[in-house]
């Protein structure tokens, strides 16, 4: 039975018969031809059955032949879900159904469909409500049942990518009306895309017929796409969808595995019409198609859809449909109109001509079926609005085309604001309420059949094939409460499956209307956001961009055996070498006993210059810097108008005029940022720079720091006397400009080196040569957060959050008092008039006891007092220490306070004064 | 993706830019009560109608404000900080 | 010259190591080291015509900022450009960028074809009214993305329109690329399409590996110097 529905040429434009193909459908071999769907290919060897639908496992086939809807969704053997109607068929594909138990044409979920009455709209919404605990029961059997195709888990990630567009105009749809807004845009010097969502240009002049002359199609699709292939400022994407509109014109077009960012200066959209679907008993018979869809299947790829068709008219396009059936020898039993009256379109006049029977005011009330495929169909009188005679007559046929109406596919105009308006008489629809630069490339005027809904009282009259929602469920939906057309598909699910309200969101909102009392126009339509077509995880997933930033030392940290860990866009040395817990022990004891070497390039630089530099620092400080001598470093901590704190530093003055100011790692860049806000302000005469990555650093620290320093600087001293703790120099260290400063972060003496960012690597380097018979290694994050602990420093952002300030943290120090003017002063001011609310303290614990970890809780009884903010076993002091915020009350030295580990134990602790190690700070000051 | 143009670099995305909260003259604070004081920092007017707002060009760390229609997210124009009247008391 | 011994350098770019991964052969240019080619059989002059990326991380390069620069630059004959966001060669061939109203970029282009560094005999000093000058040799890292697909490259990992048609030679960027800010000047090389980018020093590796990455579609290769200066005179 190998192509048996293949007609001859020319019928099948997109079809090579030179070319065969073989493919696997169900473990059948199937034989199709190049430029064949996999649904073209099964209907050439007349196979219709392609799934089951989702919910009662209905068989069906083709609808639209377009690839806008869920009944062709089929199963490849890499990829779930593919539109069978737009999916080419190649060598050896393999294909099968979806959602089914046993076998596609055998399918066991079938019988589900018997017990539809115990399935009722919204059920699963009821099932997720009550009785409590009911979703357990169900979800299992859900699991099972729900969801269509099967991911394929041992897929590797593939090419696709994403990439920026630009057009002043995009014409998307490259039918007749896009084709020629195309030519005409480009006609006045604009530079075009034509966007077409199938294989090739043309739109309905490649299967429609409006007019006798089978060939007046052809030559029109030719002579325009002549014309667009001529025009040098046409660009033409074919296969390409613009699935969403976003602010400013900013269209998201997929094509093949890219995803393209459009931004085009103006949109014209020429996305056609949707043709819709009748509501009838059976509605979804394999066999029941779309009139388009037979007329695609006959022109686009020379298949006979039927041998004996009925056409269900509710317009003079259902006659083109006609017509084509009749040329390409499929015998048509009768034409059923919905109108009263048969218009005297040429088209109507043609087919009467060739003997076709016209039964005008009659619908087709049901379906019939036999082996799963459409055997006969229902024919009624039509007496009223959605109701027929009581009686009727049967036609056998194994095919009806529906062609009573259609719909603009309106969704992109939509998403960008506009409204759809719907015209009750002629059942037609209009758009207003454009915005600027987003044009419509036709009216959408064209009138339908007002009402093509019959209910049956067997139900099966299907809404949204999707949901396999029936007319009962949706009407239930409005006795349920549900009186809005967006509650009613919240209710039903209806137009949230794969076709996304192609088909069922006129059909509903008649249907709304109708049981609401309510016009169609006032009903409307659920919002169509995007996507407007499916869009694979691939394109969402692909090519994204995670910046990482490294210093110049980074490569010596792995070299050394260094575990990196990524601080925000940063990778930082954590510790060196396999086992944390010892790495980290011997780092710190390594700079509380000889010289160790830190990587602190991340650390923020800002310059700041200019007459007004050190009044400006007093604006966005809290300390004073007026004063400050040249040659020195004081401490910055910086509040938001708040009071609250938002980072820290150092503050060092090179110059009468000139400091260079440290944020930490995570804060520079909002910290510059802020600071050039407030002096878009302030108009201070200061110049800014962010110069973090202008210098790399690196801190040499421990006690043996100045022996291995000394013999590498020429410039400048280095002895206590002169270059004291908190004094800032400029000298050359081991060949290389440097500014050294002298801070106490981790408690020891030690020489913050700062030197060109292209020159770290070659600083670090000479210091672990100069260091090596003292010993030197270099020293991790980790081990540099537990040196500071010991010190009781806080950093900004792990033991400070977006409420604390400096009398919380007990850094009164800081503020300088005899300012007139900082960021967060006046709020300071009014905060310590007030009674503290907590305070960051320091505590030690038994260091037999478990570690208390940051955020676990301080409690009080049955009350929570604080929280755990640092916390580690310190190898200097051999004991656990840690800082946490707790009740004022509890906040003295000497208290003991209750810390919820893991919700499992409480650790007793004693708050303590801090700082824990060197209380007097003479070690970084030797 | 919605279009800011920057004074300093034209037409960009949005996402090249930093938002910097509502425009307001500086306060001063030495004649601001208390409660004038906590409503000029944690007080926002949030406006129905056209707002000034503060955003940043993140790449070039250029400060400018925007006119802003919170009604219809229509930004109306955007001027350089300079343009800003010199009533800000503080310098 | 060989540096397989990286001691030797004071100067180091983040792409040493990759670099010598590819088989670089460096030859050095005021001060730094560069990649002249790299060791194998392509022709990477012909390769930058197409789309070509090459690191000029070391090229020497001054900033300079505050409210009296470009009255500075005027005094010290240089010759700024009229517009922020515009570069204008000088006569001794280095590149002057506009990057706002009052502060430059100046790419010392001039220096790749000598071996010594000297320090520009005109910048401002730390007390030189109030033109400043900005540590911009290590701020940056700086690439060159030469060739006919260079703008189509870019299309992928930056929204800026980079077209030839829409982005003139001269014009300057400043924007987001891959995801990282960036400064990309448009400067063609004698009729070949060419972009400088700047980028954070510390991103240069991320960036580096973007770019590679956003290349292969394109058939595009890392280039040494050598062939940056071929491109440069062939079509002279």
């Amino acid at each position: 039975m190998s192509q048996v529905n293949r007609l001859p040429a020319p019928q099948g434009s997109l079809v090579d018969r030179a070319q065969t193909v073989s493919f696997e459908f169900e473990g059948q071999c199937v034989e199709g031809f190049a430029g064949d769907t996999i649904a073209s290919a099964l209907a050439a060897s007349d196979l219709w059955l392609l799934s089951r639908s989702f919910k009662y496992h209905r068989p069906r086939g083709v609808l639209t032949m377009a690839g806008q809807d869920a009944n062709t969704l089929v199963q490849l053997s890499g990829e779930p879900n593919c539109l069978a109607d737009r999916t080419p068929i190649s060598e050896g594909l393999q294909v099968t159904g979806q959602n089914y138990s046993g076998s596609l044409r055998r399918d066991r979920g079938s019988l589900i469909g018997r017990f539809a009455r115990f399935l009722p709209v919204g059920f699963y919404y009821h099932a997720f409500f009550r009785p409590r605990g009911a979703w357990n029961w169900w979800s299992a059997w859900f699991r099972k049942k729900a969801g269509l195709g099967v991911v394929d888990q041992s897929f590797v990630g593939e090419g696709f990518d994403k990439q920026y567009r630009f057009c002043d105009v995009v014409v998307i749809g490259g039918g007749p009306v896009g084709m020629s807004a195309a030519i005409t845009a480009a006609t006045s010097g604009a530079e075009v895309l034509l966007l077409e969502e199938h294989t090739v240009l043309g739109g309905s002049l490649n299967y429609a017929r409006a007019g006798i002359d089978a060939n007046a199609e052809k030559l029109r699709r030719k002579r325009l796409v002549s014309e667009v292939e001529a025009a040098p400022s046409i660009t033409v994407m074919t296969s390409a969808t613009a699935t969403g509109w976003y602010a400013d014109n900013w269209v998201s077009v997929l094509c093949g595995k890219r995803l393209h960012k459009l931004r085009a200066r103006k949109v014209v959209l020429c996305s056609g019409y949707l043709e819709q679907l009748a509501l009838f008993h059976n509605n979804d018979l394999p066999g029941v198609m779309m009139g388009s869809a037979a007329q695609r299947l006959i022109k686009l790829y020379g298949v006979q859809p039927g041998k004996r068709a009925v056409v269900l008219a509710g317009n003079d396009e259902a006659y083109g449909v006609v017509l084509d059936l009749l040329d390409a020898g499929v015998a048509v039993a009768a034409v059923v109109d919905c109108r009263a009256e048969v218009s005297s379109d040429e088209r109507v006049t043609a087919a009467s001509h060739r003997g076709v029977a016209v039964m005008s005011g009659h619908a087709v009330y049901a379906a019939h079926g036999d082996h799963q495929h459409l055997a006969s169909v229902e024919v009624r009188r039509i007496v009223g609005q959605g109701e027929c005679a009581s009686h009727g007559e049967r036609i056998n046929c194994d095919l009806l085309c529906v062609s009573v109406g259609v719909m603009p596919a309106y969704q992109l105009a939509c998403q960008a604001g506009a409204e759809l308006n719907y015209e009750e008489q002629s059942a037609s629809f209009s758009i207003t309420r454009l915005p600027p630069n987003f044009e419509l490339g036709e009216a959408w005027d064209v009138e339908n059949f007002p009402w093509p809904i019959f209910a049956h009282p067997q139900g099966k009259e299907f809404v949204d094939f999707d949901e396999d929602l029936q007319i009962a469920d949706i009407v239930n939906a409005t006795l349920a409460g549900y009186k809005h057309v967006q509650l009613v598909k919240r209710y039903s699910t209806c137009g949230m499956g794969p076709s996304q309200g192609r088909h069922s969101a006129l059909p509903t909102a008649r249907l709304v209307a109708q049981a609401t009392g309510t016009t169609i126009a006032e009903t409307g339509v659920t919002t169509a956001r995007p996507p407007f077509a499916p869009e694979t995880l691939g394109h969402c997933a692909g090519r994204s961009f995670y910046p990482a930033l490294r210093t110049n030392i980074h490569h010596r940290h792995i070299e050394a055996g260094a575990q990196m860990l990524q601080a925000g866009a940063w990778y930082r040395p954590a510790y060196y070498g396999d086992d944390p817990e010892r790495a980290i022990r011997e780092e710190v004891l390594q700079v509380r006993q000889s010289v160790g070497l830190i990587d602190v390039s991340t650390l923020g630089g800002i310059e700041v210059r200019g007459p007004d530099a050190a009044e400006f620092l007093n604006r966005v400080y809290t300390f004073a810097y007026m004063k400050q001598a040249p040659g020195t470093v004081r401490y910055a901590l910086m509040t938001n108008e708040a009071g609250v704190v938002i980072d820290d530093g150092v503050v060092c003055r090179l110059g009468p005029q000139h400091f260079y100011v440290t944020a930490t790692t995570g804060g520079v860049e909002a910290v510059f940022r802020k600071m050039l806000q407030w002096n878009a302000q302030w108009r201070l005469d200061v110049v800014l720079m962010n110069v973090t990555s202008a210098y790399a650093g690196v801190n040499i620290v421990g006690p043996a720091s100045r022996a291995v320093l000394e013999p590498l600087c020429t410039g400048f001293d280095v002895d206590k006397t002169a270059f004291p703790y908190l004094g800032v120099r400029r000298g050359i260290v081991a060949g290389i400009p440097a500014m050294l400063l002298r801070v106490g972060f981790v408690g020891e003496l030690g020489y913050e080196i700062h030197v060109p960012q292209h020159c770290g690597e070659a600083l670090w380097d000479a210091l672990m040569d100069a260091g090596e018979s003292a010993g030197i290694r270099p020293v991790g994050i980790e081990a540099q957060r537990l040196l500071r602990l010991e010190k009781g420093h806080v950093i900004v952002g792990q033991d400070t959050d977006a409420m604390s300030n400096p009398m919380e943290l007990q850094m009164q120090w800081a503020i300088a008092r005899k300012k007139d003017f900082f960021v967060g002063g006046r709020s300071l001011e009014v905060l310590e008039r007030r009674p503290l609310r907590r305070m960051l303290v320091g505590f030690c614990a038994n260091p037999a006891g478990s570690v208390p970890k940051e955020s676990h809780l301080i409690i009080d009884g049955d009350n929570m007092i604080g929280r755990v903010t640092s916390c580690a076993w310190s190898p200097s002091l051999e004991k656990i220490i840690g800082l946490a915020y707790v009740d004022p009350a509890s906040a003295a030295p000497g208290s003991v306070i209750s810390i919820d580990v893991d919700g499992r134990r409480t650790v007793s602790a004693e708050v303590v004064s801090m700082p824990f190690y060197d209380a007097d700070g003479l070690r970084q000051a030797l | 993706m919605k279009i800011l143009i920057c004074p300093l670099n034209g037409p960009r995305n949005i996402s090249e830019f930093t938002y910097g909260g509502e425009y307001h003259p500086l306060a001063d604070p030495q004649k601001s009560n208390d409660r004038a004081w906590a409503d000029y920092v944690f007080f926002h007017d949030n406006h129905a109608g056209i707002v000034i707002e503060w955003w940043c060009h993140t790449a070039s760390s250029y400060w400018f404000l925007a006119e802003r229609d919170t009604r219809t997210d229509n930004v109306v124009r955007t001027f350089p900080a300079s343009e800003l009247a010199t009533s800000d008391g503080r310098s | 010259m060989s540096f397989a011994d990286r001691k030797q350098a004071l100067r180091r770019s983040q792409l040493y190591r990759w670099h010598v991964s590819q088989g670089a052969i460096f030859v050095e240019r005021a001060g730094g080291v560069f990649v002249n080619e790299y060791d194998n059989s392509r022709d990477e002059t012909s390769a930058a015509g197409h789309l070509g990326l090459c690191d000029l991380s070391l090229l020497p390069r001054h900033g300079i900022t505050g409210a009296g620069s470009t009255a500075w630059l005027l005094a010290h004959d240089y010759e700024p450009p009229q517009h922020p966001n515009t570069v204008v060669t000088q006569p001794n061939d280095d590149l002057l960028v506009r990057l706002s109203a009052e502060e430059y970029l100046c790419l010392r282009i001039s220096k790749l074809s000598g071996a010594a560094y000297d320090e520009p005999p005109h910048w401002p000093g730390d007390d030189d009214g109030n033109a400043y000058p900005a540590p911009r040799a290590d701020s940056h890292c700086l690439f060159a993305v030469t060739g006919s697909s260079a703008a189509t490259l870019f299309s992928k990992l930056c929204a800026v329109d980079l077209r030839p048609d829409k982005f003139a030679d001269g014009c300057v960027a400043q924007t987001s690329v891959a995801r990282v800010n960036a400064i990309v000047i448009r400067h063609d090389l004698n009729g070949t399409r060419n972009f400088y980018v700047l980028t954070s020093t510390s991103a240069a590796e991320y960036l580096w590996e973007c770019l590679l990455d956003a290349m292969q579609e394109f058939k595009g290769m890392p280039v040494g110097i050598a062939a940056l200066q071929a491109v440069a005179k062939v079509r002279a």
